[in-house]
C-alpha cells in the first residue's frame, strides 16, 4: 500500500497513453477483434458484438480540435481556470482529456491536435494524477 | 385503455432554502396538489417519486407526516429526468389500467450539495479528466456557434428572454430581467458560458394528481389529458458523433409526434430542458420548430417569446425558473396544465390548447444524454 503510494504514479485513467522512447504520445484504445469496433478507452466488452476478444491498439496521430472548453468553475480538487476537449482520431475515436491552453484560450476548431501525457490535478493529500493531455499543434505563421 | 388526466397540479416556488428538509419540502406541495384536484388523500393509489440527489425512500418520507403510507410508492432516479420519469410510469400504469389515480412528485433539494457544479459520477472517464455538466454543454455551444456563426451576443439573448418571461412567473427562483450585456458580463463559469447562462441550483418540489378518463369526469371539468408520453435512453456513439444535433431529442420528438399524430405546427407552447442557454437552441431544431441552423432566427424574430408563435418556456426555464433537478419534469407539467387551464396570469399563452414538455439530462460518457422524456398535453 505504502509502497504503491510512493512509487506508482497514479493514473486518472490506466492504459489511455503510451509514452514512445522518442517522448511523444499515443492514445491508447480498444480494438474488437470480432467486429473490428474501436472504442476509447478499452472497453472490457465490445457494446457492438459482445465479443470479450478485445486488443489494445496505439492511435495514429492526426487528431482534431472537434471542440472545446475553458473551465472557470470546477468541482472541488481541480484548479480553474482549465482547457478540456473532445479531440477526433481518424480511426473514429472522439476522446475527451484536458487541452494546454499555451495558445491563449481563443484556439480554431478542427485544428491539429498532439497528444501528450502529464499531471492532470493532485489529489487531497497533494499526489499528482496522471493522463493524457492534449496540445494545438501552430505551425510558424499560422496565427489569424 | 384509458386516457390519462391531470386533475391537479402545483409546485413550491423554486429557491434557496437550506434550512427546510426535503420531507418539508413535499409534503405540503402533495396537498395543494389534492386541494386542487378536489379529492381525498385516500382515493390515490400509488405515488410516483422523481429525485436525483434526495436520497432513498423520498416518496415515503415525504408522505409519512400527511399519513398517506400503505399504498404502493415508486421512487424513480434518471438524472434530471427523474420527475419526467415518474411522470410516464404513472401514466402508464393509468394508461393500462391498473390504477385510478396517482400523485406524482418531483423533488430534489441542491443546496444540500454545497452550491456551485453538479457532482459527476467518478467512475465515468469522462468526469475523471475533468468533464462537468457546464463544460459539456459548453464544447455543445463552442461547436454549434462555430458551424452556424452564432455570436457571444445572440446566445446570451436565449438568457433575455428566459428572464423576460421568468420575471413574469411568482414561482421563478429569478425575477429580474436582465440586457445582454449583463449576460455576458457575469462570472464566467465554462466558456462561452457566464453564470447567467447557467441553471442555478436550487430546491423545489412539484406534483400532479393524474387519473383515469372516468375518474376525471367524476371530479372536474378541466382536465388536461396526456396525449402521448415518451421515454428513452440515449444511444451509446463511442466514435464521432454530431454534438450540434442532441440525438436522444431528435429521436424522441419523433417517436412523440408519432404517438400523438401530430406535428411541431400542432403545439401552441412548449416547455424544454434549456439547462444552459445553448441548449434551448438546439431544441427548437429538435422538435421542428425551425429548420437546422435556423434557431438564433427563430429567437430573435421574437417567435417563441411571449406572444409569438411558438412560445418556449413561458416559466422562464430552467434558466431562470431554476432547476431543482427531480423537480423539473413535474414543473413543467405543472406550467403545461396552468397554461392550458388559462391560469398563467401574466405570463399566459393567450388560446394555447397543446403544449409540450421536454426533460432530458444525465452527462454519460459516449451518450448524448442519459435518459429524455417528453410530453404532449391537452386542454
Amino acid at each position: 500500500m505504502t509502497t504503491s503510494e510512493t512509487h506508482d504514479p497514479a493514473w486518472a485513467l490506466p492504459d489511455s497513453v503510451e509514452q514512445q522512447p522518442d517522448g511523444s504520445c499515443a492514445i491508447l484504445c480498444g480494438k474488437c477483434q470480432e467486429c473490428a469496433t474501436v472504442v476509447f478507452p478499452k472497453p472490457p466488452i465490445c457494446p457492438t458484438c459482445l465479443s470479450t476478444d478485445i486488443e489494445v491498439r496505439r492511435v495514429s496521430e492526426g487528431g482534431r480540435l472537434y471542440t472545446y472548453s475553458v473551465v472557470h468553475a470546477a468541482r472541488a480538487g481541480w484548479q480553474a481556470p482549465f482547457g478540456i476537449a473532445y479531440v477526433d482520431f481518424p480511426e473514429g475515436v472522439r476522446v475527451c482529456g484536458p487541452l494546454n491552453l499555451t495558445q491563449g484560450a481563443d484556439i480554431p476548431l478542427d485544428s491539429p491536435v498532439r497528444v501528450l501525457a502529464g499531471t492532470l490535478r493532485t489529489d487531497a493529500s497533494g499526489k499528482p494524477i496522471l493522463s493524457h493531455r492534449f496540445e494545438v499543434i501552430t505551425t510558424p505563421g499560422s496565427h489569424s | 385503455m384509458t386516457r390519462p388526466a391531470i386533475i391537479g397540479a402545483a409546485m413550491s416556488r423554486f429557491a434557496k432554502r437550506p434550512e427546510v428538509t426535503v420531507q418539508d419540502l413535499g409534503w405540503p406541495v402533495v396537498l395543494d396538489a389534492l386541494r386542487d384536484a378536489g379529492i381525498d388523500r385516500k382515493d390515490v393509489n400509488a405515488v410516483y417519486t422523481g429525485s436525483a440527489f434526495s436520497g432513498r425512500l423520498v416518496g415515503q418520507r415525504v408522505l409519512r407526516p400527511i399519513g398517506m403510507t400503505g399504498i404502493p410508492v415508486i421512487n424513480c432516479e434518471n438524472a434530471c429526468s427523474s420527475g419526467a420519469t415518474a411522470f410516464r410510469e404513472a401514466c402508464m400504469a393509468i394508461r393500462h389500467g391498473e390504477i385510478d389515480v396517482a400523485v406524482v412528485l418531483g423533488i430534489d433539494k441542491l443546496t444540500s450539495l454545497g452550491g456551485g457544479v453538479l457532482p459527476g459520477q467518478a467512475e465515468d472517464w469522462e468526469v475523471a479528466v475533468g468533464l462537468t455538466m457546464p463544460a459539456l454543454y459548453a464544447m455543445r455551444a463552442k461547436r454549434y456557434m462555430h458551424d452556424h456563426g452564432v455570436t457571444a451576443e445572440q446566445l446570451a439573448m436565449v438568457a433575455v428572454k428566459a428572464h423576460r418571461h421568468g420575471a413574469l412567473n411568482p414561482y421563478a427562483q429569478f425575477n429580474n430581467e436582465v440586457t445582454v450585456q449583463q449576460v455576458l458580463q457575469s462570472k464566467p463559469v465554462a466558456d462561452p458560458f457566464t453564470v447567467i447562462q447557467c441553471c442555478p441550483t436550487g430546491d423545489g418540489a412539484a406534483a400532479v394528481v393524474v387519473c383515469s378518463e372516468q375518474f376525471a369526469r367524476r371530479v372536474t371539468r378541466k382536465p388536461v389529458w396526456s396525449v402521448a408520453t415518451e421515454l428513452t435512453s440515449g444511444i451509446y456513439m463511442p466514435g464521432f458523433r454530431d454534438m450540434t444535433t442532441p440525438e436522444i431529442t431528435v429521436r424522441g420528438a419523433k417517436e412523440i409526434y408519432e404517438l400523438a399524430g401530430m406535428g411541431p405546427d400542432d403545439i401552441d407552447m412548449a416547455e424544454v430542458h434549456d439547462a444552459f442557454t445553448i441548449a434551448e437552441l438546439l431544441y427548437y431544431e429538435a422538435f421542428g420548430f425551425c429548420a437546422p441552423g435556423e434557431a438564433v432566427s427563430l429567437l430573435e424574430r421574437g417567435e417563441t417569446s411571449l406572444g409569438g408563435r411558438i412560445p418556449v418556456n413561458p416559466s422562464g426555464g430552467l434558466l431562470c425558473k431554476g432547476h431543482p433537478v427531480g423537480a423539473t419534469g413535474i414543473a413543467q407539467v405543472v406550467e403545461a396544465v396552468w397554461q392550458l387551464r388559462g391560469e398563467a396570469d401574466k405570463r399566459q399563452v393567450q388560446g394555447a390548447r397543446t403544449a409540450l414538455t421536454h426533460c432530458t439530462g444525465g452527462g454519460i460518457a459516449g451518450l448524448d444524454h442519459g435518459a429524455c422524456s417528453i410530453n404532449i398535453l391537452a386542454a
